[in-house]
């Protein structure tokens, strides 16, 4: 990082401005990290969802999933180079993810799980059924009434 | 770069040697096609044997295939068999196919039937409905030709999708819909054993305890049974279902081909033939996980799986399964889509006194700009096939309602029709957008049923039956 802060002084980019974006840029170890993760959704109500990755390395990377944000337990999963990968089937909780190698990791990614409430789930469930049986009903109805011309 | 279990000349070959068989059998049986009826309805004579086979085979499709187990892998075990519950619009179709060819003895399309019942405005809100929902498929399983090669060979998804698209537009062409059919009733025997082949690998290869174990620890909503999104999945696939079902002229113009009195058992059969296989598709997505899979796109968890449990032989018979699979319903599609467009909108619309030889040959016309339309809009792969296909979902469940009441009641309005589709489509993609999409086609359907009930309470008619059977197409 200080080579390219080095680098922009030399080309005289003297907007103290600048250089502070620069310099708070380079804080984020996603932004110049060989490893950068991101995730379709910050929350997911069907505990599925989605997450990239992108490595300029060619050591071997793992997926490490974790209840906290220190991931001092993991879960880990080996990764091939698909560039992402589907997750599911999470109870509710706020999980972090993480792409690791042998030299460095990618930046920390929280995804919060929170299902529908039941409740709600319920309610489409019985309006399902509910209409079910008047469809049912509306043709047996019909058939009876009207089987011909 | 996923791993796969085909090398990319294999699937070449197999794509080549299945290309060639459809694309004869359809120039072969399109020698016999004199006349419009003969092109768009086969005669209107299809028997039993095929009629079953061609609304089995049409309905297991990239729906059933690939993305029964997306669901599955998303949803758990109730998406499996929520998944099932799309046999339930087949068979309640079936007394309605029957109703169909009474009412409509010399129909052509779906669309007809809105017209002559409802006026004019609720068919152009109709036919909106139903294009895109012909054009939300018929992306969705150009799309799923493209990824099971890709899935299983590695072979570039533009070249794969490309492939299946050019061999189904070329069969379609060549052979209407009698070569549709003969060739779901071939695709329908490749589809049942290769079926029950996988299920018997499946079982051979992996217990079900390391299956359970693994899901009960590391994925414990997939067997759960009460897992909210889940259970909102259920009904909601199944008016997905039946309101595909119900108004597309995919299913019309198969009532309208088979034989007087045909129908009826003919969809009876096709629904209980198609009620396994769901389950079956959907169930080895569940051993995903436990084989550490890594899976980027859910919709490729079928054939990822397959092939690495079952080999070089599984993935073999997993590609020709699922590309009968798609043929038999791409196929179909095209024709159904293009009777609407030649009939409805070309005859409807824009040349009103064409001749029924003319039609025939724009009908050609519009297959091959139909394929073209598709083969544009999936090249850029812009969502995953569930996302897709349930977006559409708002759309035809809005139908069903006007459908089964205009069949058979003769209080439904057109009006009342006309309000219940839009209103159910806006709603519906509403609740598509706020809550997710599985609840998307239950919303529209709910709306859709008050609104025609209310809406016909004050605009009661008393139509008469007796019309329908007079009307011979927009050229009368």
């Amino acid at each position: 990082m200080g080579a390219i802060i080095f680098v922009l002084q030399k080309l005289q980019t003297q907007s103290t401005a600048a250089l502070w974006l620069i310099l708070l840029l380079t804080t984020s170890p996603a932004c110049f990290a060989d490893i950068s993760l991101n995730s379709n959704t910050e929350i997911s109500s069907e505990g599925y969802f989605v997450l990239n990755w992108v490595s300029d390395s060619d050591l071997p990377l793992v997926l490490q999933q974790s209840l906290s944000d220190n991931f001092s337990m993991v879960k880990e999963t080996e990764l091939t180079d698909a560039g992402s990968i589907t997750i599911t089937g999470l109870v509710d909780g706020l999980y972090y993810f993480r792409v690791i190698n042998t030299s460095e990791q990618s930046n920390v990614v929280p995804v919060q799980v929170e299902h529908h409430s039941l409740g709600r789930a319920l309610g489409f469930f019985f309006m399902g059924l509910f209409l079910f049986c008047v469809l049912v009903a509306i043709i047996f109805i019909g058939n009876k009434r009207e089987p011909t011309l | 770069m996923i791993d796969v279990a085909l090398s990319p000349g294999v699937a070449f070959i197999i794509l080549f040697i299945f290309g060639v068989l459809w694309i004869f059998a359809g120039y072969y049986l399109g020698r016999k096609n004199k006349t419009l009826d003969d092109h768009m309805l086969a005669g209107r004579n299809v028997g039993l044997a095929f009629a079953s086979a061609t609304a089995m085979a049409t309905w297991v499709t990239s729906n059933t295939t690939m993305t029964a187990p997306q669901l599955t892998y998303q949803l758990g075990v109730w998406g499996m068999i929520g998944y099932s519950l799309g046999a339930i619009g087949l068979l309640l179709f079936a007394p309605l196919a029957g109703r169909i060819k009474a009412l409509l003895p010399h129909g052509f399309t779906s669309g007809d039937f809105i017209r002559e019942r409802y006026g004019v405005m609720a068919w152009r809100i109709f036919l909106i409905i139903s294009m895109c929902y012909a054009m939300g498929w018929l992306i969705s399983l150009g799309m799923a030709g493209g990824i099971l090669v890709n899935a299983l060979s590695g072979l570039n998804y533009h070249l794969g999708m490309s492939v299946i698209m050019f061999v189904c537009v070329s069969y379609t062409l060549l052979g209407g819909l009698r070569a549709v059919i003969a060739t779901d009733f071939v695709q329908t025997i490749i589809i049942l054993l290769g079926v029950i082949t996988i299920a018997f690998l499946v079982i051979d290869n992996i217990g079900f305890e390391t299956l359970h174990e693994n899901l009960q620890q590391e994925h414990p909503m997939l067997l759960s049974l009460v897992f909210p999104a889940a259970i909102m999945f259920l009904f909601n696939n199944l008016f997905f279902g039946v309101g595909e079902i119900f108004h597309s002229n995919v299913w019309w113009s198969r009532a309208f081909a088979f034989r007087v009195n045909t129908g009826t058992k003919a969809y009876l059969i096709g629904g209980l033939l198609w009620l396994p296989i769901p389950v079956v598709a959907g169930f080895i997505a569940l051993a995903a996980p436990s084989m550490g899979l890594i899976v980027p796109s859910a919709d490729m968890v079928g054939p990822m799986v397959a092939g690495q449990i079952l080999g070089t032989t599984g993935a073999v018979i997993v590609f020709i399964v699922i590309f009968s699979a798609l043929a038999s319903s791409l196929d179909s599609l095209l024709a159904a889509t293009s009777d609407l467009i030649t009939q409805d909108l070309y005859r409807g619309h824009i040349n009103k006194g064409a001749s029924d030889d003319h039609c025939y040959k724009v009908s050609k016309y519009i297959i091959l700009g139909l394929g073209l339309l598709t083969w544009l809009l999936c090249l850029p792969r812009i969502t995953t096939l569930a996302s897709l296909l349930y977006f559409t979902g708002a759309f035809v469940a809005s139908a069903i309602w006007p459908i089964v009441f205009g069949l058979y009641y003769r209080w439904t309005s057109g009006i009342a029709a006309s309000l219940a589709m839009l209103a159910g489509t806006v709603i519906g993609l509403v609740a598509y957008f706020q809550i997710g999409f599985y609840v998307a086609a239950l919303v529209s359907s709910a709306v859709s049923l008050v609104v025609i009930v209310v809406v016909s309470y004050f605009s009661k008619t008393n139509f008469s039956f007796e019309r329908l059977s007079e009307d011979k197409g927009v050229s009368s």
